[in-house]
C-alpha cells in the first residue's frame, strides 16, 4: 500500500489552495475564505463611514439651531448613512460572514462557485466606490435611504444625486444576489457526510434562510430601481401619476424587498447567537429543531409584512388588518428563538467571557426594540409616532441590537479563527460596556423625543420644544459610541500586533469550524470529515471515520498528483457522498468582469453611450471565456 | 488532528458520471431563474398595480395592440422549444450530427421570434414614454427581449462548443440547463402573451 506523509500532502494542497504570488495573484484570489475576509474588512470600513456621518448628524443636532451641516449636506448625510449601513454594511457583513464560516462549519474545501464568489465581491466593492464617489461631486444621494418617489422622480430630484443611488444600489445588489446564491448551494450540495438537514450548525440555517429571502427579495427593488432610473433617463411614467403612473408602486416594490431586508440582516445574526450561546453555556441548545424552523418560519412571514411600512398611505381597512396581524404574528417565533436561548443559557454552566457578554447586551437591547415593534404594528399607535423619532428610536434598537451586537459578539469569538490570536478581554469588556451605554444614552432618549412630536429627517429644530436636553445626551451618546468603536480597532490592532495564539479551538466550542488550524490552511480540511452529530467535536466518535465512500472521496481529495481544486459533494437532505465537486484555479475573470460592468453603470449616470456599448461588450467577451471549459476541467 | 495515511491508488472520484441534477451547475441554474422569475413577479405586479389603478386600459386614446404578429411570434417560439426536446433525446443515445441540427434548429426559431416580435413592438401607435400603459407594456416586453438574447448569446457557446466535440461523455449540463432556461423562458412568454396581448380583447 502507497501512503504519502501527511506533511508532504498538506504542503501541497496548501499550495494548490493558495493565491498565486504577487499583487497579480492578490487580484485574482478565488478562496472563500479570502473572498469573505475580504467582504468583511470592505463592509467594516463602510460602518466606520457610515458611523462617522451619524456623528456629524448627531453633532447638528446637539443644540437647538446649530449651523454644522447645510440642509442640503444633512440630507445627503442621512440618506447615506441609512444607504451605507443597509446595503453596504449590513448585507454585505452577514454575507462575508457566511462566505468565510459557511464552508469552515460544514466541512468543505471551498464554496461551489469560487469565481462567481470573487465577482460578487468586485461589485460590492466597485458599487460602494461608486455610491461614495458622489461626495467628490457634491451630488450625494439626498432623497432618503428608501428614495420615494416623486421626491426622487425627474421632476423633484433633476440633479445626478438619485442616478447615483439607483445605479450604485443596483451594482451592490448584484453582489448580494450572487453571495446569496453561493451560500444557497454550498448548503445544499457541500455539506460534510453524515451532516443530515437537522445537524446543519443554527448559523448555516440563518445563512440559508437569508440567502433564499435575498434570491426572492431583492429581484423586486431592482426592478423597482429599474423602472425609477427609466423614469429619470429616458422619460417614462412608471411613478409619474399624471400619465397613469403611480407612486405608491414604489412603496409596494421597495417595501416587498425592504422588509424581508430587515430578517434579511437579523437571522444570520440570530445565527451568531444560536452558535455563541452552547458554546460558552457548555451544551448543546434547547429546542434545536424549533429554532431552526422558527428560522424557516420567520423567513417565510416576512413576506408579509411589507405594508406595515405604509399604514399611513391610505391603505384599504381590511388589508392593514391582515399586516398589523401577520406583524404581531412574526413575534411567535422569534419568541421561540428567545426562550430557547434562555434555556439554553439557564440549564448549562455560563462563561462570561466577551463574546458572551454582547449576547447578553443584544438580548436587553433586541427585547427592548421588539416590544416598541409591537406597539408600532398596532396601527393607531403608529399613525400617532409616524416620521418621529420613536420610530428612529425603535429600529435602531432592533438593527443595533438584532445584529450589530452579535455581530460584534461574533468578532471576538471568531477573531481567533481568522488570524489565530485572542482579541484582549479587558479592552473586550470596556468595549461593550462603552458601547451598551452610549447606545443606550444615544437611542433610549429619541423614544421621548419621538413622542414628544419630533419629526426624523430636519437637520434643526427650534428651542422651547423640551426637546434640546434630550437631544444633547443623545449627541452625547453617540460619542460614547464612536469611541467604543475605536477601542474596538485598537483592540484589534493590538491583538495582531502581540495577541495571545488561540489554538484551534480556544472556546472548546463544538462546531466543525473548529477542528480546523486557526487561521486554517488554504485547504481548510485535510480530509473532509464525517459527521455524526450537531456537535462534532463534542461527540466521543472520531470525526474522521466514514463510510467507505467517503473514504474513497477523501483519497481522490488527498491523491498527490491531482492538479485541481476539489471539495466533496453530498446529497441535499441527507448529505450522503455523491461526487466530487472540481473547482476553478484562481483568476483574473472576475475582477475584469466587474469592472465591464462598472463601465456600463458608469456610462449610464452621464449618459454616454459609446463607453456602454463598448462596456458591455467586454463584459460577453469576459463571460464567453468564463463559460468556455478549462483544459483538464470534467470531460462533458 | 487525526490523520489516516491513505490508499493512493484508489484515486477514482466517486459517481464520475454524475447526473446533471446532481452537479452544483444545475443547482446555480436552479437559482438563476429562481432570481429571474422573483424580477420577472415584480415586472407583472407592476403590470397589474397599474392597470387596477387606471380607469381604462388601455387610456382611451391608444388602440389595443394587433394580435397577427405576437400570436406568430408565440407559435414560433413554441416549435422552437420541440428542437431542444428531440436534441436531448438524440444527445442521450451519442448521436452529435443529428444533436446540432437541433440546436441549430431552436437557435433559428428563436431569432425568428425576436425577429417577429420585434417588427411587432415597431408597428405599435405607442412607445414607452407616451404614458404609464406604455411604458408598462414596452418594459415588459423589453425585458422578455433581453432574456432571450441572453439565451441566444449562451446558445451560440453551447453550440460553439459543440462543434469542438465537447458533448460526447455521459454529461452535458451545459444542454441541460441551455434548454431549461428557455422551457422557463417560454412559460414566462406565455404570460406576457395572455396578460398584455390576450386580455384586452377577452374583456
Amino acid at each position: 500500500m502507497a501512503t504519502v506523509s501527511e506533511q508532504t500532502v498538506s504542503e501541497r494542497l496548501d499550495r494548490l489552495y493558495g493565491n498565486p504570488p504577487g499583487f497579480a495573484g492578490w487580484l485574482s484570489a478565488v478562496n472563500h475564505r479570502q473572498v469573505g475576509a475580504r467582504l468583511i474588512v470592505t463592509a467594516f470600513i463602510f460602518f466606520l463611514l457610515g458611523g462617522i456621518e451619524s456623528v456629524l448628524m448627531r453633532t447638528q443636532l446637539a443644540q437647538a439651531n446649530l449651523d454644522v451641516l447645510s440642509p442640503e449636506a444633512y440630507n445627503q448625510f442621512f440618506t447615506m448613512h441609512g444607504t451605507t449601513m443597509m446595503f453596504l454594511f449590513a448585507v454585505p457583513m452577514v454575507e462575508g460572514l457566511g462566505a468565510y464560516l459557511v464552508p469552515l462549519m460544514l466541512g468543505a474545501r471551498d464554496m461551489p462557485y469560487p469565481r462567481l464568489n470573487a465577482f460578487g465581491y468586485w461589485c460590492f466593492l466597485f458599487g460602494g466606490i461608486f455610491l461614495y464617489s458622489s461626495f467628490l461631486f457634491g451630488m450625494a444621494p439626498d432623497g432618503g435611504w428608501f428614495a420615494y418617489v416623486p421626491l426622487t422622480g425627474p421632476v423633484h430630484s433633476p440633479g445626478l444625486n438619485m442616478d447615483f443611488w439607483l445605479l450604485g444600489i443596483s451594482f451592490v445588489e448584484i453582489s448580494a444576489i450572487i453571495a446569496a446564491i453561493e451560500i444557497i448551494v454550498a448548503v445544499i450540495k457541500t455539506r460534510a457526510p453524515g451532516m443530515s438537514a437537522n445537524r446543519i450548525p443554527l448559523f448555516v440555517w440563518g445563512e440559508l434562510v437569508t440567502a433564499l429571502m435575498i434570491v426572492v427579495a431583492f429581484p423586486a427593488l431592482l426592478a423597482g430601481s429599474v423602472f425609477l432610473e427609466l423614469d429619470r433617463k429616458i422619460g417614462t411614467h412608471f411613478y409619474n401619476a399624471l400619465e397613469g403612473g403611480s407612486s405608491l408602486l414604489w412603496q409596494h416594490l421597495f417595501w416587498i424587498f425592504g422588509h424581508p431586508e430587515v430578517y434579511i440582516i437579523f437571522l444570520p445574526a440570530a445565527g451568531i447567537v444560536s452558535m455563541i450561546i452552547p458554546t460558552f453555556a457548555q451544551r448543546p441548545v434547547v429546542g434545536y429543531t424549533l429554532v431552526a424552523l422558527s428560522t424557516v418560519a420567520i423567513g417565510f412571514m416576512s413576506f408579509g409584512v411589507w405594508v406595515h411600512h405604509m399604514y399611513a398611505m391610505g391603505i384599504p381597512f381590511l388589508s392593514l388588518a391582515f399586516f398589523a396581524s401577520a406583524s404581531i404574528m412574526i413575534a411567535i417565533p422569534s419568541g421561540v428563538q428567545i426562550f430557547a436561548w434562555i434555556a439554553t443559557i439557564w440549564t448549562g454552566r455560563s462563561v462570561f467571557k466577551t463574546p458572551f457578554l454582547w449576547i447578553l447586551g443584544f438580548f436587553v437591547i433586541f427585547v427592548l426594540g421588539g416590544l416598541t415593534g409591537v406597539m408600532v404594528a398596532v396601527v393607531p399607535f403608529d399613525l400617532q409616532v409616524h416620521d418621529t423619532y420613536f420610530i428612529v428610536a425603535h429600529f435602531h434598537y432592533v438593527l443595533i441590537g438584532g445584529m450589530v451586537f452579535p455581530m460584534f459578539g461574533g468578532f471576538y469569538y471568531w477573531f481567533p479563527k481568522l488570524t489565530g490570536k485572542l482579541l484582549g478581554e479587558g479592552l473586550g469588556k470596556l468595549n461593550f460596556w462603552t458601547f451598551f451605554v452610549g447606545f443606550n444614552l444615544t437611542f433610549f432618549p429619541m423614544h421621548i423625543t419621538g413622542l414628544l412630536g419630533m419629526p426624523r429627517r430636519v437637520y434643526t429644530y427650534q428651542r422651547g420644544l423640551g426637546w434640546e436636553v434630550l437631544n444633547l445626551l443623545s449627541t452625547v451618546g453617540s460619542y460614547i459610541l464612536a469611541l467604543s468603536v475605536a477601542i474596538f480597532l485598537w483592540n484589534v490592532f493590538a491583538s495582531l500586533r502581540s495577541g495571545t495564539p488561540a489554538g484551534p479551538n480556544p472556546w472548546n466550542a463544538g462546531t466543525l469550524e473548529w477542528a480546523t488550524d486557526s487561521p486554517p490552511k488554504n485547504y481548510n480540511f485535510l480530509e473532509i470529515p464525517t459527521v455524526s452529530g450537531r456537535y462534532p467535536l463534542w461527540e466521543e466518535q472520531d470525526i474522521y471515520s466514514g463510510e467507505d465512500i467517503d473514504a474513497r472521496a477523501n483519497a481522490y481529495l488527498v491523491q498527490p498528483h491531482h492538479l485541481h481544486r476539489a471539495t466533496q459533494g453530498t446529497t441535499p437532505l441527507y448529505a450522503e457522498t455523491d461526487g466530487i465537486i472540481r473547482l476553478p484555479q484562481p483568476s483574473m475573470l472576475p475582477l475584469l468582469l466587474g469592472f465591464g460592468i462598472a463601465v456600463v453603470f458608469g456610462s449610464i449616470l452621464v449618459n454616454l453611450i459609446v463607453p456602454a456599448v463598448l462596456g458591455a461588450i467586454w463584459s460577453l467577451v469576459i463571460i464567453t471565456i468564463w463559460l468556455w471549459p478549462h483544459e483538464g476541467d470534467f470531460v462533458e | 488532528m487525526s490523520y489516516r495515511p491513505l490508499d493512493t491508488r484508489s484515486v477514482r472520484p466517486p459517481a464520475e458520471d454524475a447526473e446533471d441534477h446532481r452537479t452544483v451547475d444545475w443547482w446555480g441554474l436552479i437559482f438563476l431563474i429562481v432570481v429571474i422569475l422573483a424580477f420577472f413577479s415584480s415586472v407583472m405586479f407592476s403590470f397589474f398595480f397599474l392597470r387596477f389603478n387606471a380607469e381604462q386600459w388601455p387610456p382611451a386614446s391608444i388602440e389595443r395592440p394587433t394580435l397577427l404578429l405576437p400570436t406568430i411570434a408565440t407559435l414560433t417560439l413554441l416549435a422552437s422549444c420541440l428542437p431542444l426536446i428531440w436534441m436531448q433525446r438524440v444527445l442521450g443515445k451519442g448521436e452529435r450530427p443529428r444533436f446540432n441540427v437541433g440546436l441549430g434548429l431552436n437557435t433559428g426559431l428563436s431569432v425568428a421570434f425576436l425577429a417577429i416580435l420585434i417588427v411587432s413592438l415597431s408597428m405599435l401607435d405607442f412607445g414607452a414614454t407616451t404614458n404609464a400603459y406604455g411604458s408598462a407594456f414596452i418594459v415588459t416586453v423589453g425585458f422578455l427581449v433581453v432574456l432571450a438574447i441572453a439565451g441566444l448569446y449562451v446558445g451560440a457557446i453551447v453550440q460553439a462548443r459543440a462543434w469542438k466535440g465537447h458533448f460526447n461523455g455521459p454529461r452535458h449540463v451545459a444542454v441541460t440547463s441551455l434548454s431549461t432556461y428557455w422551457y422557463v423562458l417560454t412559460a414566462m412568454w406565455m404570460v406576457v402573451y395572455v396578460s398584455l396581448y390576450l386580455l384586452p380583447y377577452i374583456e
